[in-house]
C-alpha cells in the first residue's frame, strides 16, 4: 500500500483502539421488588445443601454473592462433617463454572459430528426409539432416595431394564462379605470416636475411603486412640496413623485369618507370610475395651473382607450395617461386563453420570451394538462422546434432589438458577415417564412436612435402628470350605490406589485440584508413579513397567517410605486402560510388576517440594520421643525470654491495640488432606497458572502443604503461609512502601502500590510471597466463581496469604455495630474453616482468654525458623 | 540540506501531527460524549422534585444505606407505591410503569464509583454521621445525578485524618 493508505490505516485503528478503551458505565440494577431473603447487598445468602463430588454427601453450605455461589463451606450442624469440607468439596464449585461444560442437548448428525438441538427435538427423537422391542437399557452410577425412584418409575413405565449402578470402588467385597456373614450387602458405618484401639488395614481412611472427613473429625477428636494402620505400601493415612506397620502386598488374609482364628493359619505362618509381627497386635486387641477393625481400600479381596466381618463379630466392634453409605444398587465391574454383553442387540442405551470407558475401553465399541445411545452428563466424556443424543444435566447447586445414605436425608437444593440451557436429571425422566410435574413438585410431595425442615437446615436424620449384626454360621462355613489362601506375591508389585485429588478420577476435570499437588509426592501437573529408592531410579527419571497386563512408561518419584519392591500409581493415571479386576469384581489393587526398567528418559514433573530434607532448620523440631523439650532445644514458648539471647533491634516494636492477630496449628492434627489449600484457592479468588508455571516453580497457593522426609521414613507436614512477622524482612525492603505492618500486627500487601520489584519474595525466609508473572485470563463464567470481597491481583503484582483480612474486616464491622469488639472464634478463616481435623485455630493473640493464646502457650509450641528474628505470628504445635 | 528531502520530512511530520491530533480529539470527543451518556439515565428521574418539593428523605428510597455496604437503589415497587396514581400521565412515569408491568429492572448509569480494587462500606460512614450531601453533594437539588466529588484517594485520606478514622491500608484496599 502506499504512504497515504498507510496513514490513514494507522489513524483510524489508533482512533477504534482509543474507542474501545473507553469504558462504559457501570449499571446499578434495580430490583423490581425487595427480596424478602433478609440479605442486604453486600452479605451473602447461605443456601443449605449438600456435596454430590463423592458418595460421601458431606452437607455443605454455598455462599450467594449477587445471584451466584462464590465460596462452599462444610455445615457447621451436619452429622458428618460437621462444618468441614474436603478439597474436591471446595474444588466443586468450580465444577458450576467450568466452560466446556455441556450447555445445549447434542445430536449426533450423519457426519458423526455433535449438533445442538432443542429440548423439545431430543425428547421426541427418544421417545420414538424408546418403541419396538428390542430390550433397553439404562446405566447410572451411584443414585439414591427420589431419584433411585424416579429411575424406577422410568424403567418400569417405558419398559427398561436397569442395569446395577456402575462405580468404580464400588465396596464390593465389603458388601457380599457381610451378606455372607451377616445376611446384609451393605457398606457398614464404622464408629472410631469410641474406639480404643483401632487396626485398619489397607483402608485410607483420611483420603477418601467412605467419608475421610467424618474420620479424620472422629480421629483426632478421639484422645484415647491407639490406631495401628497396615498397609502394603505408604499412604497419606498411614503417614498420620499412630503406628504404621507395613504388610507384604497381598497378604492380608493371612493375618486376618490367624486373628479370626479360621483356616488354620498360626501365628508363625502368619508372621511368615505378612512380615507383621502379629503377637503385638494380639496383645493390643487383648488388652483393648474397644477395639474396631476396618479392611477396605487396597485390601479389597473377599476373603480377607469375610474374616474381618468374623473378627468384627468376635470382638463386638461397633460395626453399624443399618447406617451406611447405601450402595445396595451398585454393581461389581462384573457386573459392568455383564451390562456391556447385555448391549449387543439392545435398544436404545442410556448412560447417566457415568463414564464406564474410562476404565473399560472396550464399552465404547459395545454401545456401537445398541441401536441407539443417549448419554446425561455435564461434559463430553468418552462416554458421552459414543452416545447419539446427549442431554446436559444441571449442577447440583442448580437444582433440587435429594441424597438419602448413611441415616441421613441431605437436600440438594439450588443456589442459583442453570446457568445454561440443562436440566436436572430428575426432570429429565419424569418427562420421559409421561409425567407432567417437575422433579421439584415430586420432592416436595415426598417430603411432605419435612419440606421446611429440610430447606432451612439442609438435612434431616433417618436412623434406622441398628440391630447388632448375627453371624449367619452356615453361610460362613459354606464359604471358608472352599476359600483357598492364595499364595503371598514375592516380587515387585504396583499398588494402584485411589487419588486424593480427584478420587477415581471423576474430579480431574476441576482446574484448581490439578494446581494442588499430591501431598505424598508434592507433584502438581502430571502423572507419576512413587517408587521405592531400591528401584535406584532418580526423581522425574521415565520408568517402564510391564504388570498385570498394563504397559506403562510414567516419570518417577521417589518415596523413602515406601517399601522395598513396591511402586504406587494413583488410579487415575491409568485412565484409558483396561483397569485389571479381580474375581469379586473390584479393582485389583496389587498388579505383580512382570518387569521394571529405569529408562534414560527424564519427565517434566513439577516437584513443588524444594528439598525433602529440613537439614535441621528448625522448620519442624526434630523428634526425640526420649527427652521431652527442654527450653534449650529450640521449642520456645511465646513470651519465654531466652537468657543473653534477647534479640537486638533497631526498630520500636510494635504496638497493636485492640487486636494482635495470630495462628496456631496443631501439626498433630493435620493429616496433610490438603482441604485448606483448595479452600484459600476459592476465597482468594488465586490464578490457576497450569502446567509449565508450575514446572518453573512459579504456582500461586498462598498455602501450602510442606513435607519433609523423616529418618523413619515418614513425611513431616507441615502448613506455611505468610508468618505475619512482627519484624518482617520482606516490610523493610519495598521501594514503594506497598507492603507495611499495620495495626492490628498482619503484613498487609497493597496491590494497587505494588510495582514488581520482587525484592519482598526474595527476602521473605518462608518463600510464602507469590509473584503474578504472567495475566491469567479467566474464561467465561469463570469470572461468576470470583469472591467479591477480595480483588484479582493483575500481572506484576505481588500477593500472599493476609489471613483472611476479608474475613476480618467482616467481623470487626458486625462487631462494631453491636458496638463491641470482636469475639474469640467470630473469624474463621477459609483454611481454617475447612479443616476436618480443625488443625488451624485463629484468633486475637492478645486476648488471654482465646484459644489462639492457650495454644501459643501449649509446651509442644513453636515458631518456623524463630532464630531469624522475625517474630512470626504463626505458632506451630509439634506433633506429637 | 537537499530541498527534496526538507519537504518530504517535513510532510511526514506534519501528516503525523494530523493524525495525532485527530486521533486525540476524536478520543477526547469518545471521552465526553460517553461522560453525558453516563448522565444519562433511562428514566429521567429528579432528586429536586421528589426531596425539596415532595419531601422524601434519602433513606426513604435509598433503605439500605445505613445498613449495608452499598447504598443501592430502591426496587421499582417503592416507586409504584406512589406512582401507581401520582402523575401517570408524564412520559418518565410512563416508562417506569412499563418496566413495572413487564417485570423489568430499570438499569440506572451509576455515577459514583470506586475502582476495583476498594472496599467502600456507606453504613460505617453514615454511622460515623457523614452526611450524605459530603461526599454526593447537594443531590436534593439535581434533577440529574452529577459527581460533584473527585473520589480520589487524597480526597478520602483527608477526610479521614481529619476525622480519626482509620488510615490504614487494608481498610479499603481489598
Amino acid at each position: 500500500m502506499n504512504r497515504r493508505d498507510f496513514l490513514r490505516t494507522l489513524g483510524l485503528t489508533s482512533a477504534g483502539a482509543l474507542l474501545a478503551g473507553c469504558e462504559r458505565p457501570s449499571k446499578l440494577i434495580s430490583k423490581i421488588v425487595p427480596t424478602d431473603d433478609n440479605v442486604l447487598p453486600g452479605e451473602a445468602l447461605l443456601v443449605r445443601t449438600t456435596c454430590t463430588e463423592c458418595p460421601a454427601a458431606c452437607g455443605m453450605i454455598a455462599k450467594v454473592r449477587d445471584g451466584h455461589p462464590v465460596k462452599l463451606e462444610g455445615n457447621p450442624d451436619h452429622p458428618f462433617n460437621r462444618g468441614a469440607l474436603c478439597a474436591r468439596g471446595q474444588a466443586s464449585l468450580s465444577r458450576l463454572y467450568l466452560p466446556n461444560r455441556l450447555r445445549t442437548p447434542l445430536m449426533k448428525a450423519a457426519d458423526g459430528k455433535f449438533v445442538p438441538v432443542e429440548w423439545e427435538t431430543a425428547i421426541a427423537r427418544i421417545n420414538a426409539e424408546l418403541t419396538g422391542n428390542r430390550k433397553h437399557l439404562f446405566l447410572s452410577s451411584r443414585t439414591s432416595g427420589a431419584l433411585a425412584e424416579i429411575v424406577d418409575r422410568f424403567c418400569d413405565k417405558r419398559s427398561v431394564e436397569r442395569l446395577p449402578e456402575y462405580e468404580l470402588y464400588s465396596h464390593s467385597a465389603t458388601r457380599k462379605a457381610n451378606e455372607i456373614v451377616f445376611g446384609r450387602p451393605v457398606v457398614p458405618a464404622y464408629n472410631v470416636k469410641d474406639a480404643d484401639l483401632l487396626i485398619s488395614v489397607g483402608a485410607d481412611l483420611v483420603e477418601t475411603f467412605l467419608n475421610p472427613v467424618q474420620f479424620a473429625q472422629d480421629l483426632v477428636a478421639n484422645e484415647h486412640l491407639r490406631w495401628i494402620h497396615l498397609e502394603p505400601h505408604f499412604s497419606l493415612t498411614g503417614n498420620f496413623a499412630d503406628e504404621r506397620w507395613t504388610i507384604r502386598p497381598g497378604s492380608e488374609a493371612y493375618l486376618l485369618a490367624f486373628l479370626a482364628g479360621e483356616l488354620n493359619v498360626t501365628a508363625e505362618q502368619a508372621e511368615r507370610e505378612t512380615g507383621v509381627k502379629v503377637a503385638g497386635l494380639v496383645a493390643a486387641l487383648k488388652k483393648a475395651k474397644a477395639p474396631l477393625l476396618i479392611v477396605g481400600g487396597v485390601s479389597n479381596d473377599l476373603l480377607s473382607a469375610v474374616l474381618a466381618a468374623l473378627i468384627q463379630a468376635k470382638y463386638n466392634m461397633p460395626i453399624d450395617l443399618a447406617n451406611g453409605l447405601d450402595f445396595r444398587r451398585v454393581g461389581s465391574l462384573n457386573d459392568l461386563a455383564r451390562s456391556e454383553a447385555k448391549l449387543a442387540g439392545a435398544g436404545v442405551l442410556f448412560v447417566y453420570n457415568a463414564d464406564p470407558t474410562a476404565y473399560r475401553p472396550s464399552f465404547v465399541a459395545a454401545m456401537g451394538k445398541a441401536s441407539f445411545r443417549v448419554g446425561l452428563g455435564d461434559t463430553l466424556t468418552e462416554t458421552m462422546q459414543a452416545c447419539d443424543i446427549v442431554l446436559p444435566l444441571s449442577h447440583s447447586l442448580e437444582s433440587w434432589d435429594e441424597q438419602e445414605t448413611a441415616g441421613v436425608r441431605g437436600v440438594v437444593q439450588p443456589a442459583i438458577k442453570p446457568l445454561h440451557g440443562t436440566r436436572s436429571a430428575g426432570d429429565i425422566l419424569l418427562a420421559l415417564a409421561g409425567e407432567t410435574r417437575s422433579y421439584q413438585q415430586y420432592l416436595d410431595a415426598r417430603w411432605g412436612e419435612e419440606t421446611k425442615r429440610l430447606v432451612e437446615t439442609g438435612f434431616t436424620l433417618i436412623d434406622k435402628e441398628t440391630r447388632p449384626p448375627v453371624v449367619q454360621t452356615a453361610a460362613v462355613e459354606k464359604f471358608l470350605a472352599t476359600a483357598a489362601l492364595k499364595p503371598v506375591a514375592k516380587e515387585r508389585v504396583m499398588v494402584v490406589v485411589p487419588s486424593l485429588r480427584t478420587f477415581d478420577g471423576r474430579s480431574d476435570v476441576l482446574p484448581v485440584l490439578s494446581e494442588i499437588p499430591d501431598t505424598l509426592a508434592a507433584i502438581s501437573f502430571g502423572e507419576f508413579v512413587m517408587v521405592a529408592p531400591d528401584l535406584g531410579a532418580n526423581d522425574n527419571d521415565v520408568v517402564r513397567i510391564e504388570a498385570a497386563g498394563l504397559r506403562l512408561e510414567l516419570p518417577a518419584r521417589v518415596q523413602p517410605a515406601l517399601p522395598a519392591g513396591v511402586m504406587v500409581v494413583q488410579q487415575p493415571f491409568l485412565r484409558g486402560t483396561a483397569v485389571p479386576v479381580t474375581d469379586i469384581g473390584e479393582v485389583q489393587t496389587v498388579l505383580p510388576v512382570q518387569s521394571v526398567s529405569v529408562t534414560q528418559k527424564k519427565g517434566n514433573l513439577p516437584i513443588l517440594s524444594g528439598s525433602m530434607n529440613a537439614a535441621g532448620r528448625g522448620i519442624q523440631p526434630e523428634h526425640d520421643h526420649e527427652h521431652p523439650p527442654s527450653p534449650n532445644d529450640g521449642l520456645r514458648r511465646a513470651g519465654a525470654h531466652e537468657k543473653g539471647h534477647a534479640a537486638a533491634t533497631l526498630y520500636k516494636p510494635h504496638e497493636h491495640k485492640p487486636y494482635r492477630w495470630a495462628m496456631a496449628i496443631d501439626l498433630d492434627r493435620c493429616t496433610g488432606c490438603a482441604a485448606c489449600v483448595a479452600a484459600c484457592y476459592v476465597e482468594n479468588n488465586i490464578a490457576l497458572v497450569g502446567p509449565d508455571e508450575h514446572a518453573a516453580g512459579r504456582e500461586m497457593s498462598w498455602i501450602r502443604l510442606e513435607p519433609f522426609t523423616r529418618e523413619d521414613g515418614k513425611l513431616d507436614l507441615i502448613p506455611m503461609m505468610c508468618q505475619q512477622c512482627d519484624a518482617a524482612p520482606c516490610e523493610a525492603v519495598c521501594p514503594v512502601y506497598a507492603t507495611y505492618h499495620n495495626p492490628e500486627g498482619l503484613n498487609a500487601q497493597v496491590y494497587n502500590r505494588c510495582v514488581g520489584t520482587r525484592y519482598c519474595a526474595n527476602n521473605c525466609p518462608y518463600k510464602v510471597r507469590r509473584f503474578n508473572w504472567i495475566d491469567h485470563p479467566l474464561e467465561n463464567p469463570q469470572q461468576l466463581m470470583l469472591n467479591p470481597d477480595v480483588s484479582k491481583r493483575p500481572k506484576g503484582v505481588m500477593e500472599k496469604c493476609t489471613f483472611c483480612v476479608q474475613r476480618i474486616t467482616t467481623a470487626k464491622d458486625k462487631a462494631k455495630d453491636a458496638g463491641r469488639l470482636v469475639r474469640d472464634g467470630e473469624i474463621v478463616p477459609a483454611c481454617a474453616q475447612t479443616c476436618p481435623a480443625q488443625a488451624i485455630v485463629f484468633g486475637n493473640i492478645l486476648d488471654k482468654g482465646s484459644k489462639v493464646y492457650a495454644q501459643s502457650q501449649d509446651k509442644r509450641a513453636y515458631r518456623a525458623l524463630e532464630e531469624l528474628g522475625t517474630q512470626p505470628a504463626v505458632y506451630y504445635l509439634k506433633a506429637k | 540540506m537537499m530541498p527534496a528531502l526538507n519537504k518530504k520530512l517535513l510532510y511526514v511530520v506534519f501528516t503525523g501531527w494530523c493524525v495525532t491530533a485527530a486521533v486525540v480529539a476524536v478520543a477526547v470527543g469518545v471521552h465526553h460524549r460517553n461522560r453525558q451518556a453516563r448522565l444519562e439515565q433511562p428514566i429521567h428521574f429528579s432528586h429536586n422534585i421528589h426531596v425539596v418539593k415532595a419531601g422524601l428523605a434519602c433513606a426513604h428510597c435509598h433503605t439500605t444505606a445505613d445498613k449495608s455496604p452499598r447504598a443501592g437503589v430502591p426496587a421499582l415497587s417503592v416507586c409504584m407505591e406512589c406512582h401507581n396514581k401520582v402523575k401517570t400521565d408524564s412520559p418518565e412515569i410512563k416508562i417506569l410503569t412499563e418496566h413495572w408491568n413487564k417485570k423489568e429492572p430499570v438499569e440506572w448509569n451509576k455515577i459514583h464509583e470506586v475502582p476495583w480494587h476498594v472496599r467502600f462500606t456507606h453504613k460505617r460512614h453514615i454511622a460515623a454521621g457523614v452526611d450524605c450531601a459530603v461526599c454526593h453533594g447537594e443531590v436534593k437539588t439535581m434533577t440529574q445525578v452529577h459527581q460533584v466529588r473527585s473520589l480520589e484517594m487524597g480526597w478520602c485520606v483527608q477526610c479521614h485524618r481529619q476525622n480519626n478514622a482509620p488510615t490504614d491500608c487494608w481498610t479499603c484496599h481489598k
